[in-house]
Parts: structure tokens; sequence; C-alpha cells
């Protein structure tokens, strides 16, 4: 019997019409977390410009010129990894030379595996893992473990477990609950949480799952856990994949004092005493000494302030270094590398400004006014790749001097002075753009691109539906 | 200001999530998208209030989020957990199922147009303008996404539909 493709529509739509909505309340108090939470997506994620255009026009400097187009396709490394069904994947190349993918199938089944990117072999056999109503949450291709987190949902309760593999051989090493607004910084010496519910602090061994260190909860409790981020970790910008080196961990105190501890043992260094945080959250930034945090007095449109606190001796001091005034909102605060912060914000009528401050006294070196809507801000060795929602992504050195522009829809950082430019949406050419020269290389034709893509300067390697590709970049 | 974002939020969120669930199939997702769609209206809305058209601007945010959830999800863990959580819904038919499934098979375009077309009720003409592009392409993503539809599901007559042989009006049968 034929089926009726506006009846399954109808029904579609009445099925959407009985979702419960949360009210309008909930959205605001959202949109003011996202303050904070985009300095998380800096930190947290590589930096993939992408929006829905399909140029791939490359403009540098005042030219435009269009590169040669190309119908050949990259080469293909291996054979098409069968995921067994239409799948959601999410995928990660990890330091090891390893692609690591996890995907989720339409009867809910989870599964993941690793792949030798050189090849396209597989490393070790798919293994299945959480329960089909389980969501996939995330993948972490970290050196000391492959961590995956799903999310479940029991009644009205959520939640999320972290999964901790052996990356040799995908063994299950451990798991650990995640609740709502638990914190956790993953570190070479292992994993910290820190429990929104329970006001403690524990540290975890990547390998045996056991406790390191723990704190029991405070009369004043953290309001943040933060780990610090120093300039090599930078490359997390070329999408590898990101684990705090240096050893001091941060808690900010609900009273607002500044702890600054040993995070391979826990052991408070020094307590340095800064603003209290305010009550709704902001960004946090631990780079190299200094903890950075934004202010605001009221609402989110009367501007802010920018803090600076000296955290490298318990005699540290703190203070304004920044200031905008009404009608800018902070988008981001993140570390730019060579001792610099870049402060993103935008105004009323969406014009975005990224602030480029000196680390130690919160001086401006350089400020630009990119495009409207900039949302992503990606420094790698001085180059500072900004783009947004909508407008060219342009690339400013060290000096806040804009060097190469390109209206290309998706963007991304593939090594040192290097761009990985791919199409999005419908298929088309990958180019890569070297910098500061701005010479073009078309690669081949590739599908289109998503965030779900994983890129080394050798490879890249796409979910397509089904199944997951893998192409050579270098011929 | 507040009374006004609660006021369009009331008069447009229940459409916006029937584009939300068109696209992604999921109504835990398609919740919160909707969301997070708000609360990047609210950021702006001094500004946006004044846009003509504010419910494209917030399906725009809906198809970018949608197109890069993967690897975002991590971060969307960390956003949501200040939420409560939402009321789960009521299970789907075994036709909204059959659908669901379909639909992601499709290319992210054909799933766009087939979401605005059926559940948005947008003509041709109207999905052109808001995807930037011409009626002729629209009308060919319909009607591939139908056949892809067709295909998956098997026994669906792929009968081309009146409205993409003539132009941007839907046909008889579309319901309403």
């Amino acid at each position: 019997m034929p089926i009726d493709l506006d009846d399954m529509f109808t029904t579609l739509g009445r099925h959407a019409d009985t979702i419960p909505l949360a009210p309008a309340e909930q959205a605001r108090r959202r949109g003011r977390q996202r303050t904070r939470t985009r300095a998380v997506i800096a930190a947290a994620a590589a930096v993939c410009l992408v929006t829905a255009g399909t140029g791939a026009v490359i403009v540098r400097h005042d030219r435009q010129t269009a590169p040669p187009t190309s119908k050949r396709g990259l080469p293909t490394v291996g054979a098409p990894v069968e995921f067994g069904d239409q799948a959601r994947a999410t995928t990660e190349a990890g330091a090891d030379g390893r692609l690591y993918t996890a995907w989720q199938t339409l009867n809910g089944q989870i599964s993941m595996n690793a792949v030798d990117l050189r090849t396209g072999a597989a490393a070790w056999p798919a293994r299945q893992l959480g329960s089909r109503t389980d969501t996939l949450q995330a993948v972490n291709a970290l050196p000391q473990a492959l961590v995956v987190i799903l999310g479940h949902q029991e009644g009205t309760e959520s939640g999320s477990t972290m999964y901790v593999f052996d990356p040799a051989d995908g063994r299950q090493r451990w798991t650990s609950a995640l609740g709502a607004g638990d914190e956790y910084v993953p570190h070479e010496s292992g994993l910290v949480l820190a429990s929104a519910k329970t006001g403690r602090t524990e540290a975890f061994d990547w390998v045996s799952g056991a406790r390191r260190w723990q704190l029991p909860a405070p009369a004043d409790r953290p309001a943040r856990t933060v780990g610090t981020y120093v300039d090599r970790n930078e490359d997390f910008m070329l999408g590898r994949p990101f684990i705090f080196t240096d050893d001091r961990l941060v808690q900010v105190t609900r009273a607002g004092k500044v702890q600054v501890r040993d995070i391979a043992t826990g052991e408070l260094r020094r307590t340095v005493t800064a603003a209290p945080p305010d009550t709704d959250p902001r960004t946090y930034l631990a780079y190299d000494g200094w903890l950075y945090n934004d202010e605001h007095e009221c609402c989110e449109a009367n501007g802010y302030r920018i803090r600076a606190t000296d955290l490298r001796t318990g005699q540290g001091g703190t203070k304004v270094v920044f200031t905008r005034g009404p009608g800018h909102q902070l988008d981001m605060l993140q570390m730019c590398g060579d001792l610099r912060v870049c402060v993103t914000d935008r105004d009323r009528a969406g014009r975005t400004t990224v602030s480029v401050l000196d680390l130690a006294t919160g001086r401006q070196l350089w400020q630009a006014t990119p495009a409207q809507e900039a949302g992503s801000v990606a420094t790698v060795h001085g180059y500072t790749l900004v783009g947004g929602a909508s407008g060219d992504r342009v690339v400013y050195d060290r000096d806040g001097k804009r060097v190469f522009s390109t209206p290309a829809s998706s963007v991304t950082w593939l090594d040192v002075n290097t761009l990985l430019l791919l199409p999005a949406l419908v298929a088309g050419p990958a180019s890569k753009v070297t910098l500061p020269d701005g010479r073009v290389t078309v690669l081949g034709e590739v599908p289109p691109a998503s965030d779900a893509c994983a890129w080394t300067p050798e490879r890249l390697a796409c979910p397509t539906g089904t199944s997951l590709r893998i192409w050579s970049l270098t011929g | 200001m507040t009374d006004d974002f609660d006021a369009f939020y009331r008069d447009t969120s229940r459409r916006l999530l029937r584009y939300a669930y068109g696209l992604t199939g999921d109504p835990a997702e398609a919740q919160d998208l909707v969301q997070e769609a708000y609360a990047r209206a609210w950021q702006r809305w001094r500004r946006l209030s004044g846009y003509e058209d504010q419910e494209a601007w917030l399906r725009l945010v809906v198809n970018r989020l949608s197109a890069d959830r993967w690897r975002r999800l991590g971060v969307r863990r960390a956003r949501a957990a200040a939420d409560p959580p939402q009321a789960p819904a009521a299970p789907p038919s075994e036709d909204t199922v059959l659908l669901v499934r379909a639909m992601r098979t499709l290319p992210a375009t054909h799933r766009r147009a087939l979401t605005l077309y059926y559940l948005l009720d947008r003509s041709v003409g109207e999905i052109a303008a808001e995807t930037g592009t011409s009626t002729g392409t629209v009308k060919s993503w319909l009607s591939r996404g139908r056949a892809g539809l067709a295909a998956t599901l098997g026994t669906l007559e792929a009968a081309a539909d009146p409205a993409l042989e003539t132009g941007t009006q839907k046909g008889a049968g579309h319901a309403h």
C-alpha cells in the first residue's frame, strides 16, 4: 500500500506540536550563560569556521582571485569504514596517528573504532558501548586515554557518563558519572573533576581510575575550577586533542578567593584575593600565571570590564585592565599565544571587535573590527584567524595587520601557517593556503564538510552518512 | 524588552520547534536547538527586534547549530548543565519514526527544503528566498528529497507534486 507523504508529514508535525517547550525565561537565562560558555567552546574545540555559504573564492588583501578549479577528487585512503546503517558520528584524530570515531545508528546503537590514518586499516575492531537510549556526546582522543561521553535520561533526570578506554586496544578502563554543572580538567597527570552537587574536587588516574587526591567540600565552595593554559597549548587550535600540561589548577571560590593548587597533588600553593564572581556565569581564563575574567555591573548591554589577577605570588594584585562601554557584550576571552589575550565583543549593531591585550600588563596591543557576527578567533603562531556567521574570514598578523581574507565557507588551521578551506553544503574543492604569502593550492574535490570532520596535515576524515571516509591531503 | 521577547517567544517558538524537529528528527535535540536559538536571540534582542523577519534569523541559527552540533556536543553538556531538564516528549507514531529515519538519510539541503515546505507551509518561492537560491534549485531539492524518501520508505509513490512542476504554489494534497 502506498504511503502518503503529506499524511506522514502531517503526523510528524502533530508530534512536533506535542514536544514540551521550556519557558522563555529559560532561554533568556541560557543567553546570559553563553558569555561564559563561549570561552569553553574556544578552549575545548578546534576552531572551524563554517557558515551556510558555498563560495570558495579566495581573496587576499584587496585582491580577489579565484583559485584554479579542479574536479579531481582527493585520493582516498583505505576502504570506507562502514557504520552498518545511517549514523551520526563524531571523530577525532589522536596524536598517535589514529582516528577515533564513535557513531550512533538509527536504532540507537553506539559503537566506536580506531583506524590507522596512514593506511586506513582498522587498529582495533568496532566495539559497542552504552545502551540504545543513550546519546553520543563527545569523543576525546587524548594521549593518556580515549574518552567517550554518553548522555542519558532517566525519567526527568538527565546526566552523562564518561567512559575511559585504552587507546591501544579499545578496552574499557573505568567510568565516571558526570552531573549537571560539574567541571572537568584533563591534565597529563590525571583527570580533575569538580562536582557542582557535592562541592568536592577529585583527581583520577587515567589508567586505573584510582583517586589520586581529593578535596572535601569547603565552606567557601569553588564556583569555578579551571586548568592553566600556556603558550604551547595553542596547538589545540590546529584541531589536535587538547590536554592541559601546566601544573597549576585554579579554583575561584564564591567569596572571591583564587586558589592556585598543584594539579598533580591538589596541594594549595597560594591564595590570592580577587573580586567575588558575579552571580551570572562569567568567563575565567587562567593563562601562564594570570587569571583573566570579565565583570558586569548589571545588564549585558551595560558594557563590561576585564579583570587581571596576578597568580604568580601570594601578594599578586588584581586590577581592571580593559573596559568597554554600554552596548558592548563580551563574546570570548581566550589565549592568543605570545602571552597575549584576545577579547572579542560585539556592539548593538552586531559589529564585532577583537582586542588583543598584553597578558602581564593588560595593555591593548591592537584592535580590529573584522566582520558582523564574528564568532570565532583562533591564533596559531602569531596569526589570528577571525570568522563568524557572515562576512569574510580574516587573518591578522602579530601587529594586527590584515594579511589574508576569504569568503570560503569552512576555514580552519591545517597546520602552522597553513589554512584548510573546505566546501560546505555541497561538494567542492578543498584548498590549502599558506601564510603569509597567501598561496592557494587546490587539493581536489571532497563532499561537503561538516564540523564532524577531523584532519591532520596529511589526512582529512569525514563521516558521510553510512561510512567514514579518509582522504589524503598530500597526494 | 523582556516582555517583548517573551511575547515573541510565545508566538514563534512552536513553529521553530517544528522546524528543528523536521531537521533533526530528535525531540530532545529539537528542544535544545530551540532553546539555544532563542538564547542567542535574547543576547542581541535589541537589534534583532528591529529585523523584518526574525523567525528566518532563528531558523538560520537552527540550521547552523544542527549542522555543527557533533563537534560541540561536549560543550552543549556544559551549556545545558544549568538548565533544568526538559520534559520528555510523547513517543512518536510508527509513521513518524519511519519518516524521521528516511529524512535522516537525506542531504541537509533536501531535509531543510522538505521541512520548510511540509512543516512550515512555505512555498517554493519563499524557500528560494530564504535559502538564497533559485526556485529551480528548490524544486530540485524537493524533488530529489521526495525521491530519496521514496527510496527509503520503499512503498512511497514517487508521484511528482504539482507544485514542483508548475511553480511556487503547493499541490492540493498538501496538508495545511
